[in-house]
């Protein structure tokens, strides 16, 4: 399945990839990649382990070359172009920092290096630091920081300059929920000045967080556009459970409602809807029918989420 | 390519090739072994006196000057009833040891024997390191790989040579005041003109350096590397040379068949070799930043 997005995808995104095709030997890590990305706006990556994303990230940062296709990014022109070095930063995954050197040393230079005086860069590295929580190692070196801290580090070195676009590669994991939701703010933060890539496993998190995703398996793009062309694309349904099965005529009238397109019995008062409509109101005529019908569920379980689609476009990846 | 990249790359790596403990083994090495060098030819002086010591030296610079220059096959060259028959190598072992001050001479060709295998111990980690644990690609969005690379090249060279200044200063001084045969403005005139050729013969090993631990993710690899290749090609040329005669010309693989004209007598010759050196390392850039830019990372 494919999705084209042709809606609100400026003329100039914050990123194009056209083509791109990557192979490590016989295996093909990306096969002719497209999907473009609009600007100031936060898009997810999603695809189970394997999928292609860091390669993706990779090839886009620069640190991998593309066996073919083509690369623009904030319309000026290939990862490495002088136009574009300063404006684009990356949490890259699985990067250590230099153990003996002081993490305020390090970011630094790359503040120095993104344009910076060192007072102002001295300045943004506070800054930045505190904004992830890390006030207190501006000394330190990163060999004292847990793996927690670390993804926090490098998040904070992403957003040093106020680049304008920030690639970011599963930037939540490994970290405990109030750090998690601190960066998930500090991300919604940025997307009003940068274009935000992130990848993430949790799809709950970046179906609250972007505006944009691009599903990607086994190197192939799947679906692509905005989360709301994207969740409209698949099938809604809901799981119902009662004490009983319902009747013959309670089906039939559920049926009748323009929202349900069919109803699944799954056994033991347990049944599957497809909803036809995005939102709370479908879902609440059902309930609405079922309270007429006096038949109560005990359980009810909306199945509209990212992840949902998610499984459906790569349901037989190996995860 | 951004110079000032490149001037802050190379100011902030040479703190962090101390801190890393590979330049401070790096500049010990050097210093000691310099100095246990210089200290066994002083005492060799002592023992032998100065005399019988200057003809020892002149039978080993004839034999290593030749050698290098490949003016025979070294199995034939001890029967040239001392290099008699090579007048121009005879003429410059003279040269270093009667014009100028034979002591310093000494110590300071051995320097630049001694120097690649000191780069090849310090230098191997400019960036197989931070390859390896992918600490480069914070910066390689801030920057070019073009800057990178000769920002680390520039910061090890700087600190070689730093290193470099720091040996021949301490051993001017070790042999000026252990020994009273030479004038101190001899022996700084000396002094000065040695540690430029020791800094330029150091530069193609760094440049050397670079290029392998730009191609290797791993700084023991690099490191094996660039201590076998650089100490192993002139003996492997030279050996190759008595089994066929143009197989000579490997020696002008790396610069070990240049780098000793830096003290010739003749200054278009020290001028000529200082221009090899830097043609060596303008080459080794060339290769290392060529394939630095083409992989990935």
């Amino acid at each position: 399945m494919s999705i084209e997005t042709t809606e609100t995808l400026q003329a100039t995104p914050a990123l194009r990839v056209e083509g791109v095709t990557k192979s490590f030997d016989k295996l093909r890590a990306l096969d002719a990649v497209s999907f473009e990305v609009p600007r100031r706006c936060v898009v997810g990556i999603v695809g189970p382990n394997g999928a292609g994303k860091t390669t993706l990230f990779s090839i886009v940062a620069g640190f991998l070359i593309a066996d073919s296709g083509k690369i623009e990014i904030l319309g000026e022109g290939t990862p490495g172009h002088p136009g574009i070095l300063g404006r684009v930063s990356i949490l890259p995954q699985d990067a250590l920092f230099d153990r003996n050197q002081s993490i305020l040393n390090q970011l630094v230079l790359i503040r120095m290096l993104r344009g910076a005086s060192r007072r102002q860069a001295r300045d943004d590295v506070a800054e930045a630091l505190a904004r992830v929580g890390l006030s207190d190692y501006l000394e330190r070196s990163a060999v004292v920081l847990s793996h927690g801290m670390t993804k926090r580090l490098g998040i904070a070195q992403a957003f040093l300059g106020d680049p304008e676009l920030i690639i970011l590669d599963e930037p939540t994991a490994g970290l405990d929920p109030r750090n998690a939701a601190r960066i998930r703010q500090v991300i919604r933060d940025l997307s009003v000045e940068s274009t935000v890539v992130v990848s993430s496993h949790n799809l709950t998190e970046l179906q609250d967080l972007c505006d944009h995703v691009v599903i990607l398996d086994r190197g192939v793009v799947k679906a692509t556009g905005t989360m709301e062309e994207i969740m409209r694309s698949g099938l809604r349904r809901i799981d119902l459970g009662f004490d009983e099965d319902l009747s013959a005529d309670q089906t039939a009238t559920l049926l009748s409602l323009p929202a349900v397109g069919s109803i699944e019995a799954r056994g033991s008062g347990r049944y599957e809807l497809s909803i036809d409509g995005l939102g709370d109101e479908p879902v609440a005529a059902v309930l609405r029918t079922l309270l007429e019908l006096k038949a109560m569920p005990k359980s009810l379980r909306d199945g509209s989420s990212l992840e949902e689609i998610f499984l459906s476009l790569t349901g037989d990846s190996e995860e | 390519m951004n110079w000032t990249h490149v001037r802050l790359i190379a100011t902030s790596s040479i703190p962090q090739t101390l801190r890393s403990g590979t330049g401070v083994v790096y500049a010990v090495f050097t210093l000691i072994f310099g100095l246990h060098s210089a200290n066994l030819i002083v005492r060799q002086v002592e023992t032998l006196g100065a005399t019988r010591f200057t003809g020892w030296v002149e039978t080993a610079l004839n034999f290593l000057l030749a050698s290098v220059t490949l003016q025979g096959k070294t199995t034939e060259l001890p029967e040239l009833e001392k290099f008699g028959g090579l007048d121009n190598i005879h003429a410059w072992a003279e040269y270093l040891l009667r014009e100028q001050p034979a002591l310093l001479s000494a110590v300071f060709i051995l320097q630049a024997l001694l120097v690649p295998l000191f780069v090849s111990s310090g230098a191997f980690n400019q960036l197989a390191g931070d390859l390896q644990h992918g600490a480069v690609r914070y910066q390689l969005l801030s920057t070019s790989r073009s800057s990178l690379f000769f920002g680390r090249f520039l910061g090890m060279a700087v600190f070689t040579a730093a290193l470099i200044v720091a040996l021949t200063s301490v051993l001017v001084l070790f042999v000026g005041s252990q020994l009273d045969l030479y004038e101190w403005g001899d022996l700084i005139a000396w002094g000065v003109h040695c540690t430029f050729a020791l800094i330029c013969i150091s530069l193609p090993y760094v440049a050397f350096c670079s290029w392998i631990s730009a191609v290797v993710n791993s700084p023991f690899s690099a490191l094996i590397f660039t201590g076998l290749i650089i100490p192993a090609q002139p003996f492997l040329a030279i050996g190759a040379m008595n089994a066929w005669e143009p197989l000579g010309k490997l020696i002008y693989l790396m610069p070990w068949g240049v780098q000793f004209w830096l003290f010739h007598p003749d200054p278009a010759k020290v001028v000529f070799a200082a221009l090899g050196c830097l043609a060596y390392t303008a080459l080794f850039l060339f290769l290392g930043l060529y394939f630095f830019r083409k992989r990935d990372l």
